[in-house]
């Protein structure tokens, strides 16, 4: 069993919804996550708001304001899971509800050092 | 709402869900008065509990040792709110007082602690209206509750017992739900108003009982049958002056027809499930007693059958000593003592001597059924019991 991350891409601002949607997205969430934690594969995750960010960067550490990254790419959250290989992997991803707003999630290996 | 917010919270932490009802109250005392009551104030309290509910765990959740199903969702805040707001749902909160019932009546737990707990997280009850039911102090039920969380504590989870376990464990469930009712329906020496509320939450525990697939058994109709007969009785059972009024001489048309009408339906459903209980033989008499027209017309003989079945399942001298009186409804004061005389074990019991007392009265020994009132009256503290006593010595002349 290795760790791997999901890390969740574009989907629309739910901060925007209202907040029926919010709960009804909120909820799809749940199901998927629920049936990974009942499998006893789930780590934990969390999810990051779309609002204030800053990026630091460089030697100098230059300070910039987020948004970071355009619609598709901005980083919406992450969430680790147990699995015995990268498809494994990669299967429990495909019931994330993101795919619905048009969302990416890029699957990756926790590293063992 | 406690039994919800253990399950979320885990067994370990059911003072924290209790804390949280608490605060969630306490706001409402306070906002109440001044946005007035809302809408739907259940509602309103379940959103409070709620919100109250996810900020502990937002705060606390590293340091608690949640339950391990759900330890995982409730760390995350992508389904902390949702996972909260499933668990509080009211639907689920039905099972959650199931969990909680099985829970409260452990085997593990002494009847004594049982009770506590189930008033205290069950059926809402503050330690001083608990202590009051139980005529003890308020320091010996915080003693009992104490214990019994210790000993919840250990246990852990809080789920239904396995099917193997069922039929036991839920013998003990019904037997603390009677002995809640028994306490509210037969004790005179505690406010009215108590009385009332341990026979509704009685009721209402087996009445969830009956509602949830698992526990939808003949033995759990049979014993809410044979509460709903009794209570349909209670309001003519005790005098405008605190006095009891025995059986024969209640005034019939005060029986609540639709609690018998109610008795009468879950008695029907209890004869179709397959375990015969003492509960089916007990409300089985109730039910005789409720559809007689008068005391006399009584089918005594209907009775008398029907305890020798009770005996059969359970020889107890408290079943002897009650068969011992439809012994005396039907054949006579004289074929009623005689019985009564078989009956050895109830020589402590205050009820045993007033009945001794009225079948040699009513054969006339006046003399002996005077004795026999006073040993009984020495033997009951119910100041309801001593009164009905001394009428009846002064009765004999």
């Amino acid at each position: 069993m290795s760790k791997y991350m999901f890390l969740f891409r574009g989907g629309s601002d739910m901060q925007q919804a209202s907040p029926a949607d919010q709960q009804a997205n909120m909820m799809k969430w749940k199901v998927w996550m629920d049936d990974i934690a009942a499998k006893g594969k789930l780590h934990g995750g969390e999810p990051l708001s779309y609002g204030a960010g800053k990026v630091l960067s460089g030697r100098t550490m230059k300070m910039t304001d987020g948004p970071f990254a355009e619609g598709k790419e901005i980083v919406g959250g992450y969430l680790i899971v147990d699995a015995k290989d990268i498809n494994e992997a990669a299967e429990l991803g495909k019931g994330c509800p993101i795919f619905e707003n048009d969302g990416s999630v890029e699957v990756r290996v926790v590293m063992e050092m | 709402m406690v039994a919800a917010l253990t399950r979320l919270f885990g067994a370990k932490h059911v003072e924290l869900a209790e804390d949280i009802v608490q605060e969630t109250l306490l706001k409402a005392m306070h906002e109440w008065p001044y946005h007035g009551v809302p809408d739907v104030p259940a509602a309103w309290l379940h959103r409070v509990a709620r919100n109250l509910a996810i900020d502990r765990l937002r705060r606390e959740s590293r340091g608690l040792e949640l339950l391990k199903e759900n330890a995982a969702l409730l760390r995350s805040e992508w389904t902390l709110s949702s996972t909260v707001n499933e668990m509080l749902n009211a639907p689920s909160i039905a099972d959650d007082q199931l969990r909680m019932m099985f829970a409260c009546c452990h085997p593990s737990l002494p009847r004594e602690q049982q009770v506590a707990l189930a008033l205290k997280t069950l059926c809402g009850f503050g330690v001083p209206e608990i202590a009051r039911a139980f005529v003890v102090s308020e320091e010996t039920i915080n003693k009992r509750l104490y214990r019994a969380r210790e000993a919840f504590r250990a246990l852990g989870s809080i789920e239904f017992p396995p099917p193997s376990e069922l039929a036991p464990r839920l013998e003990h469930v019904l037997a603390t739900i009677y002995l809640l009712f028994n306490e509210g329906y037969n004790s005179t020496s505690h406010q009215h108003l108590i009385r009332e509320d341990l026979i509704e939450e009685a009721l209402r525990l087996c009445d969830l009982l009956t509602r949830n697939a698992t526990t939808d058994r003949g033995e759990v109709h049979a014993l809410l049958a044979l509460m709903l007969y009794h209570a349909a009785r209670s309001a003519t059972r005790i005098d405008a002056d605190g006095a009891i009024v025995l059986l024969r001489e209640q005034d019939r048309s005060k029986w609540d027809g639709e609690l018998i009408a109610l008795a009468d339906h879950h008695l029907d459903r209890a004869v179709a499930g397959q375990a015969m209980s003492m509960y089916h033989v007990e409300a089985a008499i109730a039910a005789v007693h409720a559809h007689a027209a008068t005391f006399a017309s009584t089918d005594w003989r209907a009775i008398i059958g029907l305890y020798d079945q009770l005996l059969r399942l359970n020889p107890s001298p408290v079943i002897q000593f009650n068969r011992a009186i439809a012994v005396a409804q039907a054949d006579g004061s004289a074929a009623g003592a005689l019985a009564l005389e078989a009956v050895k074990g109830m020589e402590g019991s205050h009820l045993y001597h007033a009945a001794r007392g009225d079948l040699l009265r009513d054969q006339g020994r006046v003399d002996e059924a005077r004795a026999a009132y006073t040993l009984a009256a020495t033997l009951t503290r119910s100041p309801a019991q001593n009164e009905l006593l001394r009428r009846k010595q002064d009765a004999c002349g």
